[in-house]
């Protein structure tokens, strides 16, 4: 019930819109019933033929009634929905302020957490308008029914109340329930039939390649038949409300019938007040018509609410630290000892890692995935804490800086970099606000997009092909001016086809700035200064890459399983070009960069450093020995460098 | 959107059953309804006339034991009506789990039916599941009141036209004015409403947009600057909606209006008429209580078609669906031994809706035993080529022959037997590793299974797995990298044991370690086999190298 209080105490603020459309609510039902009372009482005592004049004001006072309840009734619709919109509106605000301080928000990004925190923002919706409000009108119109009710007759009265309060409050408790059951149940068995269905549908060539669709339709079928037996077992249950709240109905108007009529007899009860009593039970049980449902939802505003809180109590992933500004000059990079965990308990991700990159060097982080390359990059980032070790950049402790300080320094393309819906210009200047057109346009140059700053990119960027988007992630960067550039799987999600061209070109936009590429790939590692295996959390190996590609261990291993690989994709650049990956993509107006465009930068950079004459690593590995002899051998890989 | 599309009767059986029970319900419901009206009316008008006109004491003589089997009746009623709600509810849910279920297996049957399409499975999956589950309300809530909603108007008019017509004419009159306002109202605000829930989806995309971005903003010290204006467009947001809602809720005030004064001007109207003497209180009562029951139902049906709307919109879905291509190809009934060559001669497809061919004018002839190793660019229709031999696309032009027979003279079950398929990304199915691996051969026992996975390279993997060949493998396979995945694939390809072995990319998305192993393990496979091998990189030992999309380059032989 904690997380629900909660979600009321959200709506505190508009505390005086709620109170409005209580009332409203609450004037709306009166309407209603006060119409059927008044009608009554108008009827009964029409019976007894008194002058016109007696009632007069019951017909005027009726047409009004007529009209008011459809009035009220809207402005309370209009009213709540409104207090609860703003209520939203601070909900998601508050959310928002909360993950961004929480920041890497990997935490929440697991599956489809974001959308649902989307959707649980709109439970403080659900529950303000349909859970909140109508019980509240229900009670105040209830307690006037009851008032009324006692003073024509003090059983009737009596009875009247306990009507309402069961119909109103156990059986919609009652329901709900006893709905919870079949929930659960339901739910087991359509989970079931979800994995066989996805199975089915995902799977379907792989069914029907090895001739077992038949089988796995006879699944779905039996998850199918589990579900329905359920449902239907279950259906009795479900109805149970329904009839009950009938039921409670039905016999309140018959003991207030048998009530009243007794009292006629007896003399205490007038005709009038008896059709005025009896049509008062039979009209008073729309006031707790809404609230079943308002019970029936409560579980899941319940569950909503629960996970709202979750992310609204989680605590930042960073520790505070000064906001003492890190300048970006440039300045050497020096790793030492680092050791992070996830969580107590766990294995480290890193442990104890060193790591140097001087001054406008290329330094590459390579390893299998889960060697923690990618917890060094949010290290970087400031995403997360170090549990031990240190990070400076020249001579300031990165991680005792608050994270915009160390931010104004290091940045780069973090992994699945986010292209926001918006225009490339707003894009780009997500970096550096106040840059004029022409930077812009330079800093595409430099990254070779030709784009127009007009150019929208759609949702995630989805107007781009993949390699553009990486570009102008870049692009992003760069204008930062970082003292130290991360490139954390730049080509991750790539075409292999584009991989490497990709990946050329931005270590080309990133010359002469300290840059530190982290991949699972070994394509652009080549032409780095320097390269680290990392492994356990662990650098394993290091050195240039002509010296790792002539030293036993993983860097030779997976060079060598890349195998002529990487020099048939180079082949493949040079003549299919990058333009390939993209064709299926609706692109209008934007361009690729153009494949023929002459590249003398990115030639000249590629042959400064020792490690990059020979810009494939050096194959030697059997699989290379095993290979047919139609490949040309490594060594032509370099023409491009030889210019 | 129809109030009951038609379709659903006519696909789904026990929607027609439903609706007889729901009628028959609703029939029961109806009379009880006027029953209690009139047995209520009676003992009011009664009990008040044994008090007398004047309120004099009692010379009427009807005290409570004369009244007491009436009022016995109305507790009988309200018992009646309780168990009536009961079982129309419970049966209506019942029967809607059954319509579900009929309408999911035919949407089931008819994806499944022939070769597999490019539809989007995740969202066939959320129709079948939560999308027809919102039929519920639909089946269970909306469609029994929708009888309720045209029988108790007209029950209650044949009962007020007999005790008082004029009534009964002010009823008649503003009833069907119900309907039509709501039409109006809705055609006025239907171009409107549109509108804005386009700006509303827009607006709430921004939302989405800058929480998925948030590591993104992060970086460039944006995060906190981007909450002004999260607060700025959740307050548009808000403002759209409000816009929507106030004229969303006009036609709920229309109907509350309508239904309120009428209500009104009828009591008004009779109680004039009764202080006139032209009509005695029992009649004025009925009328009284009966007026708004008259309306409710509509009221109802006007609340609950919202809550269905989604049920309906999936029903609708799920007809777009059936009425679209089944998919079945031409089914020859030949069958062939998988040992001839492969010959492809003159072959083109188009897919459908696309102008230019996924691959023209193709020939290659690959001898039994052969391996072929098929490179060339993205697009350039690789896939294509392994999926003409899967029979999961037909030539648009050329055939395909497979010593010498037509493949689209063969029985495509019967064929693929023939076959084993390493897919770039395979698909594994929530049941255990050594069920996954036995995919293409229930039967197959332990041993075989164990080494098939050896084979592959997977066994150490499995090992590794706390419960072996037992251990399930969760949704997707989600115990497994993409090269583990990739492996299991191979022990299918093993277990398989076909004459013919199709890869397409099999070391795609890999880490090098992974790579090799799935490397070692592709050439054990193709040992003896016909393989044709789909690759970027030409790091493969293979008997040729066909390079696609380019002019045809038969390489030197090993």
């Amino acid at each position: 019930m904690g997380a629900v209080r909660r979600l009321v105490a959200l709506a505190r603020p508009r505390g005086v819109r709620f109170g409005l459309g209580v009332v409203l609510g609450a004037l709306a039902t009166a309407s209603g019933v006060g119409l059927l009372i008044l009608a009554a009482w108008l009827i009964a005592t029409a019976a007894t033929h008194p002058g016109i004049t007696a009632l007069s004001v019951a017909v005027v006072l009726t047409r009004a009634l007529g009209v008011s309840r459809g009035v009220t009734r809207y402005l309370e619709r209009v009213v709540t929905h409104d207090a609860a919109l703003r209520t939203l509106a601070d909900a998601r605000s508050r959310v928002y302020a909360r993950l961004a301080a929480t920041e890497p928000v990997r935490r929440f990004r697991s599956g489809d957490l974001v959308t649902r925190l989307v959707s649980d923002t709109d439970s403080v919706q659900d529950l303000l308008v349909r859970g909140l409000t109508p019980p509240l009108s229900a009670l105040l119109v209830g307690s006037g029914v009851v008032v009324v009710g006692t003073a024509l007759l003090a059983e009737g009265g009596m009875l009247l109340a306990a009507g309402l309060l069961l119909a109103g409050l156990a059986v919609p408790l009652l329901a709900a329930a006893a709905g919870r059951g079949p929930g659960r149940r339901a739910a087991a068995a359509r989970g079931e039939l979800s994995t066989a269905l996805v199975d089915t549908l995902h799977g379907a060539p792989d069914l029907i390649a090895y001739g077992a669709m038949d089988r796995a339709v006879a699944r779905v079928d039996r998850a199918d038949a589990d579900l329905t037996r359920v449902a239907r077992r279950d259906a009795g249950l479900l109805g149970l409300g329904a009839g009950a709240s009938a039921l409670v109905a039905g016999l309140t108007l018959w003991g207030t019938l048998l009530l009243g009529v007794a009292a006629v007899a007896d003399g205490r009860l007038g005709p009038i007040p008896l059709a005025v009593l009896v049509l008062t039970a039979l009209a008073a049980f729309e006031i707790v018509a809404p609230l079943p449902g308002a019970a029936a939802r409560l579980g899941a505003i319940r569950a909503s609410a629960t996970r709202l809180f979750d992310v609204l109590d989680t605590p930042p992933a960073v520790r505070p630290a000064p906001d003492e500004p890190v300048p970006a000059a440039a300045a050497p990079l020096r790793v030492r000892g680092l050791r992070v965990r996830y969580a107590a308990g766990e294995p480290w991700a890193l442990d104890g890692l060193d790591l140097d990159v001087p001054p406008g060097a290329h330094v590459a982080v390579v390893g299998p995935s889960g060697a923690g390359k990618s917890t060094l990059a949010s290290v970087l980032f400031r995403f997360r804490d170090a549990d031990a070790g240190t990070v400076e950049l020249g001579e300031h402790d990165l991680l005792h800086r608050s994270p915009d300080a160390v931010r104004a320094a290091v940045s780069g393309v973090p992994q699945d970099p986010h292209v926001f819906d918006s225009t490339v210009r707003e894009n780009l200047r997500l970096a550096r606000p106040a840059a004029t057109d022409d930077e812009l346009r330079a800093v595409l140059d430099r990254v070779r997009l030709d784009l127009d700053l007009d150019d929208p990119v759609g949702s995630h960027g989805r107007r781009l092909s993949g390699g553009m988007r990486q570009r102008l992630a870049l692009a992003r960067a760069l204008l930062t001016e970082p003292a130290l550039l991360v490139l954390d799987e730049p080509t991750a999600h790539l075409d292999p086809d584009t991989r490497d061209v990709v990946l050329d070109d931005l270590l080309a936009a990133a010359r002469g700035r300290s840059t530190l590429l982290i991949t699972h790939d070994l394509a652009g590692t080549g032409r780095c200064d320097t390269v680290y295996v990392v492994s356990g959390g662990r650098v394993v190996q290091h050195g240039t890459p002509r010296q790792l590609a002539d030293r036993h261990g993983w860097y030779r291993d997976a060079a060598g399983a890349r195998a002529m690989g990487c020099c048939a994709d180079r082949r493949g650049d040079l003549s299919v070009a990058t333009g390939t990956p993209d064709q299926t993509r609706p692109r209008p107006k934007l361009r690729a960069p153009p494949p023929a465009r002459a590249r003398p930068p990115v030639r000249s950079d590629q042959c400064r450093s020792p490690g990059s004459t020979n810009r494939g690593p050096v194959p030697s590995d059997s699989a290379a020995a095993r290979s047919p002899s139609s490949r040309p051998p490594p060594a032509p890989c370099s023409p491009r460098c030889s210019s | 959107m129809k109030p009951l599309d038609p379709r659903l009767l006519r696909t789904a059986s026990a929607v027609r059953a439903h609706l007889l029970v729901a009628g028959a319900c609703a029939a029961g419901l109806t009379g009880l309804i006027l029953l209690q009206a009139w047995l209520v009316s009676g003992t009011v008008a009664r009990a008040t006339s044994m008090v007398g006109a004047a309120g004099s004491a009692s010379d009427a003589g009807a005290g409570l034991p004369e009244l007491a089997l009436a009022i016995a009746a109305v507790g009988a009623v309200a018992v009646a009506r309780a168990v009536l709600a009961y079982g129309a509810e419970a049966a209506a849910l019942r029967s809607a789990a059954r319509a579900k279920s009929q309408l999911r297996r035919q949407l089931v049957a008819h994806v499944t039916s022939g070769p597999p399409t490019q539809r989007n499975a995740g969202e066939l999956v959320t129709l079948a599941t939560r999308g027809l589950d919102a039929l519920d309300d639909y089946f269970a809530r909306y469609l029994p009141q929708l009888v309720l909603a045209v029988l108790v108007p007209v029950a209650v008019l044949v009962v007020v036209v007999r005790a008082d017509w004029i009534s009964a004419v002010v009823i008649a009159v503003t009833l069907p004015l119900i309907p039509l306002f709501m039409a109006l109202v809705g055609m006025h605000t239907q171009a409107r409403t549109n509108r804005q829930w386009a700006l509303l989806n827009r607006l709430g995309g921004h939302f989405l947009d800058v929480v998925e971005g948030l590591p993104t903003l992060a970086l460039f010290r944006r995060a906190k600057a981007e909450a002004a204006l999260v607060r700025e467009v959740t307050d548009q947001h808000r403002e759209a909606t409000m816009g929507t809602l106030r004229i969303a809720f006009l036609s709920a005030f229309v109907l509350e209006v309508l239904a309120t004064l009428s209500v009104a001007i009828v009591a008004v109207e009779v109680g004039l008429r009764l202080m006139n003497g032209g009509l005695d209180l029992r009649t004025a009562l009925l009328v009284l209580i009966l007026a708004p029951e008259a309306y409710l139902p509509l009221r109802e049906v006007g609340a609950r078609f919202h809550a269905s709307m989604e049920g309906i919109a999936a029903a609708e879905q799920v007809f777009t669906v059936l009425d679209g291509p089944g998919g079945a190809t031409g089914h020859g009934a030949g069958r062939a031994a998988g040992t001839g060559e492969l010959r492809f001669s003159d072959v083109a497809v188009t897919y459908p809706g696309r102008d230019r061919p996924a691959l023209d004018g193709f020939d290659l002839v690959v001898p039994a035993g052969e391996t072929v190793l098929l490179t060339g660019p993205s697009g350039a229709g690789k896939s294509t080529l392994l999926s003409l031999l899967l029979r999961f696309v037909e030539p648009t032009r050329g055939r395909v022959t497979v010593g010498g027979t037509d493949l689209a003279a063969l029985d495509p079950d019967a064929w693929r037997r023939e076959l084993a398929w390493v897919p770039q990304d395979p698909h594994l199915f929530d049941d255990t590793v050594a069920g996954n691996i036995r995919l293409g051969a229930p039967d197959a026992s332990d041993a075989q299974v164990r080494q098939a996975a050896e084979l592959a390279e997977l066994g150490e993997v499995v090992d590794a797995l706390p419960q072996g060949y037992a251990t399930r493998l969760g949704e997707r396979g989600a115990r497994l990298s993409a090269g583990q995945r990739q492996r299991v694939a191979l022990a299918r390809a093993f277990l398989r044991d076909a004459p013919i072995v199709l890869l397409d990319e099999p070391t795609a998305h890999l880490d090098p370690e992974n790579a090799a192993a799935v490397r070692r393990a592709v050439a054990r496979l193709a040992e003896g086999r016909t393989a044709l091998v789909v690759a970027h990189d030409e790091g493969w030992s293979a008997d040729r190298i066909v390079r696609v999309g380019a002019p045809l380059a038969a390489v030197s032989p090993r």
